[in-house]
């Protein structure tokens, strides 16, 4: 095979300049660009009651408080091997003291109850589930290639909070954070 | 007939002047002792049969390597080095002349046409910087443009089309009206206002540029060359585009009118 050497120490500037010219976009009357996206499995959800109020419409200590939460969620899950889940969790428990608690109760049995539909897409948490301070617990589960409307779907907590005489009377307040994740 | 006789040492000496490693030759003589310098090897390419001195019998001047495959004999080489800067020096003077000075006018014109030239990066990725928030990038568009003089109607605009929309299917749609975008200031021109919504069957516009435009240099033309106008795309992210990678092509054209 004939090599020629000669053009050797040519080569290096003369790969520099195909690479240069490469990397610059030519002019010309029109230019074409690829608009590429990558769409990643995505989750949010909007809490439509921003405070929830528990009541009780008996006199007596038999009927519980309660009250419902409401939200909005969107979700998109992989297409293949997917899930979505959303949790919620007691992140304050009730204050001031002396009135109920989700992590220390006065009386045992005492709970924040709470049970969970959902409109449309996702399976909502079967029976009722008690909340915690500690762990987060199911308010609905999504499976592969979940994917809700532009808009979202939108999904409800009931709650149920033990009427215990030994509460003293008085306003309490807990916080519970809503959480959606999407893979 | 002819019959072939190895010079080795000659050879040899050919080769290292000829810059040559792994070049085998033969000197053959023919019946009227003429040389012929064959070629035996892929490795290089050579024939002096063509030089007058290689005619000599027995003798083989000098093989100078040049492009690999030229020979030049020390005849030639004194007509070029005798030659050739007489040549060159009485081209140089043609024009002068002695004894006196001379002038002449050569009238000389140029018919600029209107032009106008765009370029756009080969590609641009839209990314969203928090859940379902519309995924947006950049997209710097450069031109050249020259128009002609205001009252000749000579004006220009610069506008951008989907030729190709988002594959696969399923995902945004910029037939849809998933695909928007918004345009920064122009160098040259002004840029279209507020959001625009690209299409898939119409150009819709990014700039336009007036009547005596010129690019670059700074004056009545444009002070950067080339010139540049962004536009910033935004594109819907629904929850209902299932998660994958799509792409769809814009091409940006530059017209005058």
């Amino acid at each position: 095979m004939n090599r020629p050497r000669h053009l050797i120490p040519w080569l290096p500037g003369c790969l520099l300049l195909a690479l240069a010219g490469a990397a610059q976009a030519q002019f010309a009357s029109s230019g074409t660009t690829s608009l590429s996206v990558a769409i990643p499995p995505e989750a949010a959800l909007q809490i439509n009651t921003s405070t929830t109020t528990l009541s009780s419409a008996g006199a007596t200590f038999n009927l519980n408080f309660t009250g419902t939460t409401n939200f909005t969620f969107k979700i998109r899950t992989t297409k293949t091997g997917g899930t979505g889940t959303i949790n919620l969790k007691v992140t304050s428990d009730f204050s001031p003291a002396g009135g109920p608690s989700v992590l220390t109760p006065p009386t045992a049995g005492d709970a924040l109850a709470y049970t969970c539909s959902l409109t449309g897409l996702g399976t909502a948490c079967s029976g009722s589930q008690t909340a915690s301070t500690t762990s987060s617990t199911p308010v609905g589960a999504f499976g592969a290639n979940a994917m809700t409307p532009s808009a979202g779907d939108s999904g409800s907590v009931s709650w149920t909070l033990t009427d215990d005489p030994q509460y003293s009377t008085g306003t309490y307040t807990a916080t519970v954070t809503f959480s959606i994740s999407a893979a | 007939m002819t019959h072939a006789r190895e010079f080795p040492r000659l050879v040899s000496a050919n080769r290292k002047k000829a810059g040559f490693l792994s070049c085998a030759l033969k000197v053959h003589t023919n019946s009227s002792d003429m040389l012929d310098v064959k070629r035996r090897s892929n490795s290089c390419a050579m024939d002096e049969s063509t030089s007058s001195m290689n005619r000599e019998p027995g003798r083989v001047t000098e093989i100078v390597r040049m492009g690999g495959s030229m020979t030049v004999s020390p005849p030639t080489r004194r007509i070029l080095s005798v030659w050739l800067p007489r040549l060159l020096a009485s081209a140089f003077a043609i024009g002068n002349v002695d004894g006196g000075t001379g002038s002449a006018v050569q009238a000389m014109s140029a018919t600029l046409q209107p032009k106008g030239e765009v370029s756009v990066p080969s590609s641009l990725t839209l990314t969203a910087a928090s859940p379902f928030t519309p995924f947006t990038g950049n997209l710097a568009v450069s031109y050249r443009v020259r128009t002609t003089p205001s009252g000749t109607g000579s004006t220009g605009t610069i506008t951008v089309q989907v030729s190709s929309d988002f594959s696969p299917a399923g995902g945004p749609s910029a037939a849809a009206g998933s695909l928007t975008y918004t345009c920064g200031s122009a160098s040259i021109g002004t840029a279209c206002s507020g959001t625009q919504t690209s299409s898939t069957t119409t150009q819709t516009p990014v700039a336009t540029l007036p009547a005596s435009a010129c690019t670059g240099g700074g004056g009545s033309c444009s002070g950067s060359n080339p010139a540049s106008v962004a536009v910033s795309f935004s594109l819907t992210d629904s929850p209902a585009y299932p998660t994958g990678s799509y792409s769809a092509s814009v091409i940006v054209r530059i017209s005058l009118v």
